[in-house]
C-alpha cells in the first residue's frame, strides 16, 4: 500500500484519513456516508482546510503535503462511492426479496388461433412441390364438362359423368361442380406450353355422402411436362413428397390401376406408418396404405392441348388432402373436417 | 368379381397359396379386395372329418318312428349313423361328417347316443355343407363317387374365394377363364384351353326349321347366336356345379339354369334361357321395344319399356329385356323340355343406359356395359350345348343360329422398344418383352431393331396404342423395377404467386391474433337469403343452383360467405365451446350475364364473439364494430396495403354499426356487428361482429415496394390537441380537416381519446389527437410548429364549428 507508506510522512494527514476510513465504513445508510463525505471531505473538513493552507506551507512541504493529500482525497471518494453503493444494493436485494410471484400461474395469455388442419396439410404438400420447382396452380370449381371429363380422355357415358355421382348446375347440363382438381391441367396446359411443373389444390365435389364420404372434399394434384419426363421420375417425386411428409422411413410402391387420363396409370401405396409394415388394423393387415393415384399423362390428353406427344411426356398424380391428414394425425372421421367444431380445430 | 380359387386351378396351374396369389396379383393391376374362406372350414385337418360315405344298410330306430338307423360304409369301415332324413335308399352315396367334424355354421359334431343308440357320424344335407338352402334331406352323390375318399376333392365343399375389383378397361377379367389368362401372364404358370369343346348335334331336324329369329336393330345387337337343346329335364343341378355357383356368390336355381350362369362365370358371356314352348309363334325379334310396351321380368316386377331399350320381342311382344333380364312368360320352369339357349353381344352404352333407367343391374348387364368380345358368342353356345346335354339330358338340335354383320378386324399396333425405356425409364429386354405380351394372349411379330408388330386380341379392345402395350409390358415386367430419379433438367421457377402467397399472411394474420380457421361447404341452403334479410332485388340471391343436390341445405352455391360461418358459431355455441372467433378463407359463386361459369371471388370472412380471452388476467375485450374494423386494417396491413370505410346498407348488419370496406373506390366486402334479427334467424343468442373482404382486393390495395424514408435525422415535434365538436361529425371528418390544414410540415394525426358526458356541451363530443410534425430538412423550430397548430385550429373552428378544449 503505497499510501500507507507515504502517509507515515506526515501524522497528520494519517490521522485524517484514518478517521475518515472509520467514520465512512460505519456508514450504515446512504444518508450516513453522505454525512460523512461532508464531515471528512466537505468545505469544512479538516483535509479541505490543510489543501487550502498548502500556499503558506514551507517550500519543501509544499510538493508532499499537496500531492499527499490529493491522493488521500481520491481514496476516499473512492470508499465514499463503494459504501454507498453496497448500501443502496443491499436495499434493493431485501426490497427485491418482498416481492416474490407465483411462477405456477399462468402467463399472459396471447390470442393463439389455429389454422384449419386440412389448410395445414394442402400447405405442407405446396411447399414440398414448391421446392422441387412446381408452381401452385388454381381452377374454378364451376366448370364444364369439357374440362372436367372430355378433355380428360372420359368418354360420354362414363358412370362418373352421370348425375348419381356428379352434381350438375340448374339450367345448364354441360356445367358441374368439378369431380376432381384435374381440369386444371387442361386449363394450365392451354395456356402455356412445356415445361409445365404445377400442383394444383382445390375443394371438388361428388355425390356422395356416409361416414367415409362428403360432399365436398379437397384434392391435390400435381403434373409434370417436359421433354424427358420418365415413369421413374414419377417414382422418384412421389417417394420423396411421401419421405417428406410421412418420414424418411417410409417407402412406396407402385401397383397398376386404370385412369382415363394416364397410362400407364398406377396406385402409390406407402409403408404403414402405424406399423411400419408388419401389418395392422389400419393397413387391413397388408402393410401398405393406398394415397395416390397417378400414371404417365395420356397421349389423348395432350391431343387435347395440342402437345406434341413425340416431343413432349409427362406424369400426373392426385390425391385425397383428408387422407392425407387422416392418415398422418390419426383421424378416423372423414365428416369431422368439416363439423368445424372449435374442440378438433385447436388441437392442431 | 369372385373367383373360387379351386375354380381357378381348373384352367392355370398356379403354384402358389390363394393369398399369395392375391398379393402378386395386387401388384400387377387387378385388385384384390379380400381372399375369403367359404364351405366348411380348412384347419386342423377337419376337411378329412367329411368323407363320401355310401349306405349300405338301413334299419328302423328301436326307439324313434321318425327316426333311422344306418350302417354307412365310410371307406374301409362301417359306421353306425342314426339319421332323420328319409330320401335316400340302401347303395347311395352320401357325404358323411365323422365324429369332430366342424361344419360351416361353426357347429362341432360329436359322437353322441340319439335315443339310446349311439351315432358314429351325420349324413349332411347342401345346407348343413354350405352349398345350397337345400336341408329337406340329405345330400346323394352320383353313384360313381369314390367311397371313403375325402368329400372335398370331389365336391367344392371347401373353398378359398379371391374377390376381385375389376376395372372399367378389363372386362375380360370379369371371368374365371379370363382371370386365369391373367394369372398365367403375371406368375408365368401354364394356361389349359378355354373349355369350349364344342359336341356334336343329334337327329334330322333343324334348328333354322323350329324358331324363327331376327334381329333388326342390329346396331345394338352386333351379333346374336342361339341354339336348340331339345328333352331336357330340368331339375336341381349336381352337387359340384351347385357348389361352384354358390362360391361365385350366386344362388342356385336348377339345372338350366345354373348352366348359363356358370359359363357366364366361366367364359364372361351372359347367357339367356328360353323355354321355347313358350316364345309366342315360335319367333324371336331382337328390336328397340315400342311405346308403351311392358314386360314383366323374372323378379315379379311389371317394367314399362321406352323406344330406347332393346328387346328380345316374340310373337306376343317383349319377352326379354336384352342384356338384362328374362321375362316370367318364357322362363324355364320344371317342365319346360326344349330350352332355346342364347348367346348375344349387345352394345354396351345402350344397356347401360336400359338398366339405369329401369333402375335394374344383373351380372348379365354388368358385363355388357363395359363392352364384351363379340367372339365369345360362339364359345359360350358351345359350351353350354356340352353341359345341358350332358347334366340335363337332351340332344343338341342341329343347325345353329349366329347372326352378325362384318365382325370388327384385329387391332394392329407397333411397339418400340426405345419408346419404353424413355416413357418408363428404364430397359426391358426385348425378349421378354416379347413373351410377356404372349403370355398375355397377344400375337408378336418383330419388326426392325427392337420393334413389333402387335396384334391384338379381341378380348382385349383396351389396348388401341402403343401407349397401352408399354403398361401392359410394364405392370408384368414389375413396377418395383422401375428406378426411382427425379426430373433432370427443370428450368422453371417453382413457388407461390403474390396472391397466394398474400392470402397466406392473411390467413396466419388472423390465426396469429386468436381465430380459428374453418373450411365449410361451399353450397349451403337457399333460405340464407330470407334470413340475410337481403333485399328483393339484391345480386347475391340470385344463386348458381344444383340440379341435383343431396339435400335442400346443400343446394345451392353460396353468394356470401357469412351464413356459413353464422351456422358454424351457432354449432360451436350449441356445445359451449367458447371465444368462438372464425374465419374462412372460400369462394363465393356469382352467375356472370352471358358466360357460361360463374364469376369465382375468393374472399376471406370472419365472424368474432369474444375476444376477451380466458384466465386470470384480465385485459382482452368484447367485440363490437371497432374489433371487426382493426381486424380488418389488421389484414390490409399484411400486404401493405389499406381501405376505407363509408356507410354500409346492408341488411344484415347493424345499420350504425356496420361498413363497406371500399378499395379503389369499388366496394371489396364489409365489417360491422350482425344485426339481431340475422343472429335470431340462425338461432344465436350471442352478438356477432363479421367481416368479408375479396383477396383480390387485399392484394390490389398493396403499396407495392417500400421506399424509404428519413424519420431519423431530424427528429420529430408532438402535440396534443383537443377539440369539441358536434356529435355528428366523424372523427375522419377532423382528421381530413386537420391534415390539410396542416400540410406540408403535419407529418401525422391520431385520435387518441374520445370523451363525451359532463365536460362538454351535451350533444357535442371531445375529440383529442396527436400531432406529430416533422420536416425533411431541418429540425422544426417552436415558432415554425406553433404557427402550424394555430392555422389548424383556425380551420377546425372554421370549417367544423369546433371549439379547442382547454
Amino acid at each position: 500500500m503505497d499510501l500507507k507508506r507515504e502517509l507515515k510522512k506526515h501524522a497528520g494527514l494519517k490521522a485524517m484519513h484514518e478517521e475518515a476510513v472509520a467514520d465512512i465504513s460505519s456508514a450504515g445508510t446512504p444518508d450516513e456516508v453522505e454525512d460523512a463525505r461532508v464531515r471528512h471531505l466537505g468545505r469544512k473538513s479538516g483535509l479541505s482546510q490543510l489543501l487550502r493552507s498548502i500556499p503558506e506551507l514551507p517550500d519543501d512541504e509544499k510538493p508532499v503535503v499537496g500531492k499527499l493529500g490529493n491522493q488521500v482525497r481520491a481514496a476516499l471518494e473512492q470508499q465514499l462511492a463503494d459504501r454507498r453503493r453496497e448500501l443502496e444494493e443491499g436495499e434493493l436485494s431485501e426490497r427485491l426479496a418482498t416481492e416474490q410471484v407465483d411462477i405456477t400461474l399462468p402467463g399472459q395469455p396471447f390470442p393463439r388461433g389455429h389454422l384449419h388442419i386440412l389448410t395445414q396439410t394442402i400447405w405442407e404438400i405446396e411447399d414440398i412441390f414448391a421446392g422441387l420447382g412446381y408452381r401452385i396452380a388454381e381452377g374454378p370449381d364451376i366448370e364444364t364438362d369439357y374440362y372436367n371429363f372430355t378433355a380428360l380422355n372420359t368418354p360420354e357415358g362414363h358412370p362418373a359423368r352421370s348425375s348419381h355421382d356428379t352434381f350438375f348446375i340448374e339450367g345448364q347440363p354441360d356445367v358441374l361442380l368439378r369431380t376432381h382438381t384435374s381440369p386444371v391441367q387442361i386449363r394450365v396446359m392451354e395456356k402455356e406450353e412445356p415445361p409445365v411443373y404445377v400442383v394444383v389444390p382445390g375443394r371438388v365435389y361428388r355425390r356422395d355422402s356416409d361416414a367415409t364420404h362428403t360432399p365436398m372434399f379437397h384434392q391435390i394434384e400435381g403434373l409434370a411436362v417436359d421433354r424427358n419426363i420418365t415413369m421413374g421420375d414419377l417414382k422418384g417425386t412421389l417417394e420423396m413428397f411421401v419421405k417428406a411428409v410421412f418420414g424418411a422411413d417410409r417407402e412406396i410402391r407402385l401397383r397398376p390401376h386404370f385412369f382415363p387420363f394416364t397410362e400407364p396409370s398406377v396406385e402409390i401405396d406407402v409403408s404403414c406408418m402405424i406399423c411400419g409394415g408388419s401389418g395392422c388394423r389400419a393397413c387391413k393387415f397388408i402393410g401398405w396404405l393406398e394415397i395416390l393415384g397417378a400414371g404417365m399423362v395420356d397421349p389423348k390428353v395432350f391431343g387435347f392441348v395440342d402437345y406434341d406427344t413425340e416431343d413432349f411426356q409427362g406424369f400426373a398424380f392426385g390425391m385425397g388432402v383428408e387422407r392425407i391428414a387422416m392418415l398422418k394425425h390419426g383421424m378416423t372421421d372423414l365428416r369431422m373436417f368439416y363439423d368445424n367444431d372449435l374442440r378438433l380445430i385447436r388441437q392442431f | 368379381m369372385k373367383v373360387p380359387f379351386s375354380w381357378l386351378k381348373e384352367y392355370v396351374d398356379v403354384d402358389m397359396t390363394a393369398a399369395e396369389l392375391a398379393d402378386r396379383l395386387a401388384l400387377t393391376g387387378t385388385e384384390v379386395e379380400r381372399v375369403a374362406a367359404v364351405g366348411i372350414p380348412s384347419g386342423d385337418g377337419n376337411l378329412d372329418r367329411f368323407v363320401i360315405g355310401q349306405v349300405e344298410t338301413v334299419a328302423p330306430h328301436p326307439d324313434a318312428d321318425k327316426l333311422t338307423l344306418c350302417g354307412v360304409d365310410v371307406g374301409g369301415r362301417v359306421e353306425k349313423i342314426v339319421c332323420g332324413a328319409k330320401n335316400f335308399r340302401e347303395g347311395d352315396r352320401t357325404a358323411v361328417c365323422l365324429p369332430g367334424g366342424v361344419l360351416p355354421d361353426g357347429r362341432r359334431l360329436e359322437a353322441a347316443e340319439i335315443r339310446g343308440v349311439r351315432s358314429n357320424g351325420m349324413m349332411c344335407s347342401e345346407a348343413e355343407l354350405g352349398i345350397s338352402s337345400e336341408s329337406a334331406g340329405i345330400m346323394i352323390l352320383p353313384e360313381d363317387a369314390p367311397v371313403g375318399e375325402r368329400l372335398v376333392d370331389h365336391v367344392a365343399v371347401h373353398d378359398e374365394v379371391l374377390e376381385l375389383e375389376v376395372t372399367p378397361n378389363r372386362p375380360d377379367c370379369l371371368s374365371v377363364y379370363g382371370v386365369a389368362r391373367e394369372v398365367a401372364a403375371v406368375t408365368g404358370a401354364g394356361l389349359s384351353p378355354e373349355p369350349a369343346d364344342d359336341i356334336k348335334p343329334e337327329g334330322h331336324d333343324d334348328i333354322g326349321s323350329l324358331v324363327e329369329i331376327s334381329v333388326a336393330d342390329p346396331d345394338l345387337c352386333p351379333r346374336y347366336g342361339a341354339r336348340l337343346i331339345a328333352g331336357v329335364k330340368v331339375g336341381p343341378s349336381p352337387a359340384w356345379l351347385k357348389a361352384r355357383i354358390v362360391a361365385a356368390g350366386m344362388r342356385p336355381v336348377n339345372n338350366v339354369v345354373d348352366i348359363t350362369n356358370y359359363v357366364m362365370w366361366t367364359l364372361g358371356e351372359p347367357m339367356h334361357a328360353f323355354d321355347l314352348a313358350k316364345v309366342a309363334g315360335k319367333k324371336l325379334v331382337v328390336r328397340r321395344a315400342r311405346e308403351g310396351e311392358k314386360i314383366r321380368t323374372i323378379d315379379g316386377v311389371e317394367r314399362s319399356l321406352t323406344p330406347q331399350m332393346l328387346v328380345i320381342a316374340d310373337g306376343d311382344g317383349p319377352t326379354a329385356i336384352a342384356g338384362i333380364m328374362g321375362s316370367e312368360a318364357s322362363e324355364v320352369s320344371d317342365d319346360t323340355s326344349d330350352i332355346l339357349l342364347e348367346a348375344a353381344n349387345f352394345d354396351g352404352p345402350s344397356v347401360m343406359a336400359t338398366s339405369m333407367e329401369l333402375g335394374l343391374r344383373s351380372e348379365s348387364s354388368t358385363r355388357f356395359e363395359k363392352g364384351m368380345d363379340v367372339e365369345l358368342v360362339p364359345r359360350a353356345l358351345a359350351m353350354a350345348s356340352r353341359l345341358m346335354t350332358e347334366i340335363c339330358g337332351g340332344r343338341l338340335v342341329p343347325g345353329e343360329i349366329d347372326i352378325h354383320g362384318e365382325l370388327p378386324p384385329a387391332n394392329v399396333v407397333h411397339l418400340r422398344s426405345s419408346r419404353i425405356a424413355s416413357l418408363i425409364g428404364v430397359e426391358i429386354d426385348p425378349g421378354e418383352t416379347a413373351a410377356i405380351l404372349e403370355r398375355l394372349g397377344f400375337t408378336v411379330e418383330v419388326e426392325g431393331e427392337g420393334g413389333f408388330r402387335v396384334t391384338v386380341p379381341c378380348f382385349r379392345a383396351d389396348v388401341e396404342r402403343e401407349v397401352d402395350l408399354i403398361e401392359e409390358v410394364v405392370r408384368v415386367y414389375g413396377l418395383d423395377l422401375i428406378p426411382t430419379t427425379l426430373p433432370s433438367d427443370v428450368r422453371v421457377m417453382g413457388g407461390l404467386s403474390p396472391r397466394q402467397a398474400a392470402e397466406r399472411e392473411v390467413a396466419r394474420a388472423l390465426a396469429g391474433r386468436g381465430l380459428d380457421e374453418v373450411i365449410t361447404y361451399s353450397f349451403i341452403a337457399p333460405d340464407y337469403a330470407d334470413r340475410l334479410r337481403l333485399a328483393k332485388n339484391d345480386t347475391r340471391r340470385r344463386a348458381v343452383v344444383l340440379d341435383n343436390p343431396i339435400s335442400v341445405e346443400q343446394s345451392v352455391m353460396r353468394t356470401i360467405m357469412l351464413p356459413s360461418l353464422l351456422m358454424t358459431v351457432a354449432r360451436n355455441a350449441a356445445v359451449r365451446n367458447t371465444g368462438i372467433n372464425i374465419f374462412e378463407r372460400g369462394v363465393i359463386y356469382l352467375p356472370s350475364e352471358g358466360r357460361k361459369l360463374p364469376d369465382e371471388r375468393r374472399v376471406i370472412a370472419a365472424c368474432l364473439t369474444d375476444m376477451a380471452g380466458e384466465g386470470w388476467i384480465s385485459g382482452g375485450r368484447a367485440v363490437d364494430f371497432y374489433t371487426g374494423k382493426g381486424l380488418v386494417e389488421a389484414v390490409f396491413a399484411t400486404v401493405n396495403g389499406s381501405c376505407g370505410l363509408s356507410r354500409s346498407r346492408d341488411p344484415f348488419l347493424h345499420p350504425g354499426k356496420s361498413a363497406d370496406i371500399m378499395v379503389g373506390g369499388e366496394r371489396a366486402g364489409y365489417v360491422g356487428e350482425v344485426h339481431p334479427l340475422v343472429l335470431s334467424a340462425f338461432d344465436l343468442d350471442i352478438p356477432v361482429t363479421a367481416f368479408e373482404v375479396d383477396l383480390d382486393a387485399i392484394v390490389a390495395s398493396s403499396a407495392g415496394t417500400v421506399l424509404f424514408e428519413d424519420l431519423m435525422t431530424y427528429p420529430a415535434s408532438y402535440q396534443d390537441l383537443a377539440v369539441v365538436v358536434d356529435d355528428k361529425v366523424d372523427a375522419e371528418k377532423v382528421l381530413e380537416t386537420v391534415r390539410s390544414a396542416g400540410a406540408p410540415l403535419l407529418h401525422g394525426a391520431e385520435v387518441f381519446d374520445i370523451y363525451s358526458g359532463e365536460q362538454v356541451a351535451a350533444g357535442s363530443k371531445s375529440i383529442a389527437l396527436r400531432l406529430e410534425f416533422r420536416s425533411p430538412d431541418h429540425t422544426l423550430t417552436d415558432d415554425e410548429v406553433n404557427d402550424v397548430r394555430a392555422k389548424i385550429v383556425r380551420e377546425l373552428e372554421k370549417k367544423l364549428k369546433a371549439t379547442l378544449r382547454v
